[in-house]
């Protein structure tokens, strides 16, 4: 075989890797606070995560029913296990939180919370 | 697609990196004549371009794998941290090596070499756990880049050297190879147990089940290795003429496997970690 056709057949072989690996995507969240799945009555002043290894968060990004999509802050901007999101302003609904980063062995880590806003109804005027 | 470009630059990036370096060593083990040394030095230039073209697309892609924003957090992911360090070495040592004269000594050159390998003691897998197990991944990488070149300088001995220097080559080859890829198994095998936490089936997991792929090939590869040594080494020495074929072509074998484990190791390293 020539060396053309091993390197055509490297690449056919990495192009087919991709979706027999999609499974093996790193996650790599340990736990968040608010738990992910939690049910709120209003939105947490802060969401911490915590993540089993130091990351490099690069964006967060909040989807709320119906809305665009709306970055979020966090702190610290450097490596670190543990990020705090400060006033993430969640809309009543559904939200989800889409967080994307780089572990510290090169890898790019994804992963998203799910938080759902229920305010609590006032109460009825007594008649 | 990323991802499959991130693995197909990191086969780029590795056949690169360990032609560019492992000519170095090889010039310096080895002891090649002066035309030989410059076809070293040939291997060397293409390597260090190899690695100065896929180091920094690498960079761009894993941009891209972020989410292709220019901003703050993302270019300090990628430029501020062990991977922009890696990034720094491969392109420092890269250019060292392509703009490398004639004149420079050999230890000048070996600096050159060893720079990129350096990158391994920040970013990949044994990075991310301590600088010894990035220093072991090192010394691992440094004896592959040997191998890789060394099989190289002996294929082109095998088809352009007269029998009696081919010989002379493939005994000093034997002797360090010995040594040197005891220590690249050593290493390899010490990184497996640093690694994978055998508590956990860790061949149940992609991550093993890929490591277990490349285990394989190996034990293909050290048993041609051992051919050679055991049976057409000695058939050189007695003077049989007819063994030059035959270590051709398992010298061939051993390139194609050596490509083999490289493409392993980036799916290995771009599609799993040891840490999920």
């Amino acid at each position: 075989m020539s060396m053309d056709r091993t390197c055509a057949a490297l690449l056919l072989a990495l192009a087919l890797m991709q979706p027999a690996f999609e499974a093996a995507a790193h996650t790599t969240l340990e736990s968040s606070t608010p738990p992910s799945g939690a049910t709120l009555e209003q939105s947490p002043p802060v969401i911490e995560m915590k993540f089993h290894q130091p990351i490099n968060l690069t964006s967060v990004v909040v989807v709320a029913a119906g809305k665009a999509g709306r970055k979020l802050d966090f702190t610290p901007r450097a490596s670190a296990a543990v990020f705090q999101l400060p006033d993430p302003q969640l809309r009543p609904g559904r939200n989800e939180i889409t967080w994307k980063g780089l572990s510290k062995d090169g890898h790019v880590v994804t992963g998203s919370l799910v938080f759902e806003i229920k305010p609590r109804e006032a109460k009825a005027p007594d008649a | 697609m990323l991802e499959s470009l991130t693995a197909l630059l990191q086969v780029a990036l590795y056949a690169g990196l360990l032609s560019a370096s492992g000519s170095v060593f090889a010039r310096a083990t080895l002891l090649p004549r002066h035309d030989d040394a410059e076809y070293l030095a040939q291997i060397m230039r293409r390597g260090a371009a190899l690695m100065l073209i896929a180091s920094p697309l690498s960079a761009g892609v894993l941009v891209l794998r972020l989410g292709g924003e220019l901003d703050e957090p993302t270019l300090s992911a990628v430029f501020l941290s062990s991977s922009g360090a890696a990034l720094a070495l491969h392109v420092t040592g890269a250019l060292l090596l392509l703009t490398a004269s004639s004149d420079d000594s050999v230890v000048m050159l070996l600096s050159y070499a060893i720079l990129p390998l350096l990158g391994f003691a920040f970013s990949g897998h044994a990075a991310g756990i301590g600088p010894v197990e990035g220093a072991v991944a090192v010394a691992h990488v440094s004896m592959a880049a040997w191998w890789l070149a060394s099989l190289f300088y002996l294929r082109r001995g095998c088809e352009q050297w007269q029998f009696d220097r081919l010989v002379s080559a493939v005994t000093r080859f034997s002797s360090l190879a010995f040594i040197l890829t005891g220590v690249l198994v050593i290493g390899g095998l010490v990184l497996i147990l640093i690694l994978v936490d055998f508590s956990k089936d860790p061949w149940l997991t992609p991550y093993g089940w890929i490591l277990g792929a490349k285990l394989c090939v190996v034990a293909v590869l050290l048993t041609l290795a051992g051919y050679n040594r055991r049976r057409l080494t000695p058939r050189l020495l007695q003077g049989d003429a007819s063994a030059v074929q035959a270590l051709r072509a398992t010298i061939g074998a051993e390139l194609l496997l050596i490509a083999a484990v490289l493409t392993i190791t980036s799916i290995l390293t771009t599609y799993t970690s040891p840490h999920d």
